[in-house]
């Protein structure tokens, strides 16, 4: 395949990708409100309902990652073509294009509201307050206030939602508009509808079967969790590194030198076809080095836990901490207190108990208690985490299993 | 007199768009800027602690806190996580905020790490090795009536003076 075939084809890709990320948007927009107490809760309604609303979620979480492949391929090849300095205009939309999806990722981050979406924020709008001069500015503007308050969430998804798709839409059909030449050929044919009908079925079944991940709700004393950036952010975080001594390098300088690089190619001294190779080859090696030995430095940090799998782990530290003295580290109902003071405590592995009691009878008697010896739990313990706490028990002690 | 050509008549038309959407753009910023309340997630208050002889002494213990605020039209429980020692009549309190990029700091031998970037800091809050511009920030605290009162602040993250926020 070559470099004129890979290009048009990103173009196509991307362009598809673009229009699915926007649509799926809207349909997630529905079902979710931008406010600190409802975002995560209404994003774990949805994941919690499976179904429709759980693959668009995923299909919009997958596909702004391949948007940033897909749009990075484009530019790269654009480049290598040799097109920069014949389409200038073009070029410049590509690459506002290109900024505004990154600008989308960096605000959309945020709003599922889970530990590393939180995260994942606070540490970013950090990296922003070191910009010399406007920093601190840019970064009250995003949060609404100098720390994370009541409209951060509702900034992030209005730029998310709607300041950015508004501008992204008038800046593609300029670029579709634009007498373009290899862009015109590709609309004109008819291998092109067949192309995306085929690709739109793959992709809702590829994210109909793997689901975004979602981790426990934003906790903002939760001194163990360890932020990492998205995967095509880690090169700047290993940058970030070496310039340790004078952080602006990394959030000021460095940014505005790529982006005045990238706007003055058409400027530049028209290069060979193997200057461009290099410059193209030489960026992508850094780009690979550097995220690869993040990844290698990151590789013996925990796994980051999906909701479900943190929540059953939080269950069992609960039961140890709380219920352990009494029912006893198998469920048995043998724990210490019950046998020192003979207190009536159920056998949980044993199939009477289950066939006598329903869900509701447990949760209630964890929440407000049951006779003399069972004391309640409803101030310790949120709904969430009762529920988390019965599920932990029908793995853990069900004779069934 | 100009004849409306179709080139033109675009032109004006981009013009006009263009200076419609400075127009309304300005106090749409303006509106983001003025709304901000240009105070931190601090409270006036002095935040109690519990009784100062009853906190172990000579160990990094974790306490949260949580304080309300009002916050625009709401009111906001904010929590946070101090690090308190106490070795006498002496105490010391620090803020769990990272004073490089705002991650939290978690005890680690015998000091204080930060997992984001991978400051280390030891017993005293003191930076031993990483990018953090200054010690771990130290709050302000009083005894009353044998209860540990502690006055929370919030510091500018990346800077080496140690700044209240607001």
């Amino acid at each position: 395949m070559n470099v004129q075939a890979i290009f048009k084809l990103s173009a196509g890709i991307s362009f598809l990708f673009l229009s699915l990320l926007m649509i799926s948007g809207w349909g997630l927009s529905g079902g979710y409100i931008p406010s600190d107490s409802e975002a995560f809760s209404s994003i774990l309604y949805l994941r919690k309902m499976g179904g429709i609303g759980q693959m668009i979620r995923s299909l919009h979480f997958y596909l702004s990652s391949g948007l940033i492949i897909s749009g990075f391929i484009f530019l790269i090849t654009f480049f290598l073509l040799g097109y920069v300095s014949q389409y200038v205009k073009q070029w410049y939309f590509s690459l506002a294009l290109y900024f505004l999806i990154v600008g989308s990722c960096f605000t959309g981050y945020l709003l599922p509201m889970d530990q590393n979406a939180f995260w994942g924020t606070q540490v970013r709008l950090g990296i922003v307050e070191t910009i010399p001069l406007l920093g601190l500015t840019i970064a009250n503007l995003l949060r609404g206030g100098l720390t994370f308050g009541s409209e951060t969430l509702s900034r992030f998804f209005t730029i998310h939602g709607s300041i950015i798709p508004v501008l992204l839409s008038f800046t593609s059909i300029i670029l579709i508009q634009s007498q373009w030449e290899p862009i015109k050929e590709l609309l004109s044919k008819s291998s092109i509808f067949f192309g995306t009908i085929l690709g739109m079925i793959l992709i809702y079944f590829l994210t109909y079967s793997i689901s975004a991940p979602l981790e426990l709700p934003a906790n903002p004393i939760d001194v163990e969790y360890i932020p990492r950036p998205e995967w095509y952010f880690l090169w700047l975080f290993e940058f970030g590194k070496y310039v340790e001594w004078a952080p602006w390098i990394r959030s000021a300088l460095l940014p505005l030198a790529g982006t005045l690089f990238l706007f003055g190619i058409p400027f530049l001294k028209q290069n060979s076809s193997k200057q461009r190779y290099m410059i193209a080859a030489g960026w992508c090696s850094i780009w690979l080095i550097l995220t690869g030995i993040t990844l290698k430095a990151d590789r013996n940090l925990p796994d980051k836990l999906d909701y479900e799998a943190a929540m059953f782990v939080q269950a069992d530290e609960n039961y140890q901490s709380l219920c352990y003295d009494c029912h006893g580290a198998t469920g048995k109902g043998d724990g210490p207190q019950s046998k020192t003071f003979g207190l009536e405590s159920p056998d949980f592995t044993l199939m009477t108990y289950w066939k006598q009691t329903n869900d509701d009878q447990i949760i209630k008697a964890i929440k407000d208690g049951k006779g003399k010896d069972m004391p309640d739990f409803k101030k310790k313990l949120t709904q969430h985490q009762i529920e988390a706490l019965l599920n932990m028990m029908k793995i853990s002690y069900h004779p069934n299993n | 007199m100009n004849k409306i050509t179709r080139r033109n008549f675009l032109k004006t038309w981009q013009g006009v768009v263009g200076a419609f959407a400075t127009l309304a753009t300005i106090p749409s910023l303006y509106y983001w800027w003025w709304d901000q309340p240009h105070k931190p997630n601090n409270t006036e208050n002095w935040i109690d602690l519990g009784k100062a002889k009853k906190i172990k002494e000579n160990v990094w213990l974790k306490r949260p806190i949580s304080f309300d605020i009002q916050d625009r039209w709401k009111t906001r429980t904010i929590k946070e996580m101090l690090y308190v020692f106490r070795e006498g009549r002496a105490v010391t309190i620090l803020s769990s905020i990272c004073p490089h990029a705002g991650c939290l700091i978690k005890t680690e031998n015998n000091g204080f790490v930060c997992p984001c970037h991978k400051s280390f800091f030891d017993n005293k809050g003191l930076v031993v090795e990483g990018p953090s511009p200054r010690p771990l920030d130290s709050m302000k605290w009083t005894v009353k009536k044998g209860h540990l009162y502690v006055k929370y602040e919030q510091f500018r993250s990346g800077i080496e003076s140690k700044e209240v926020l607001g």
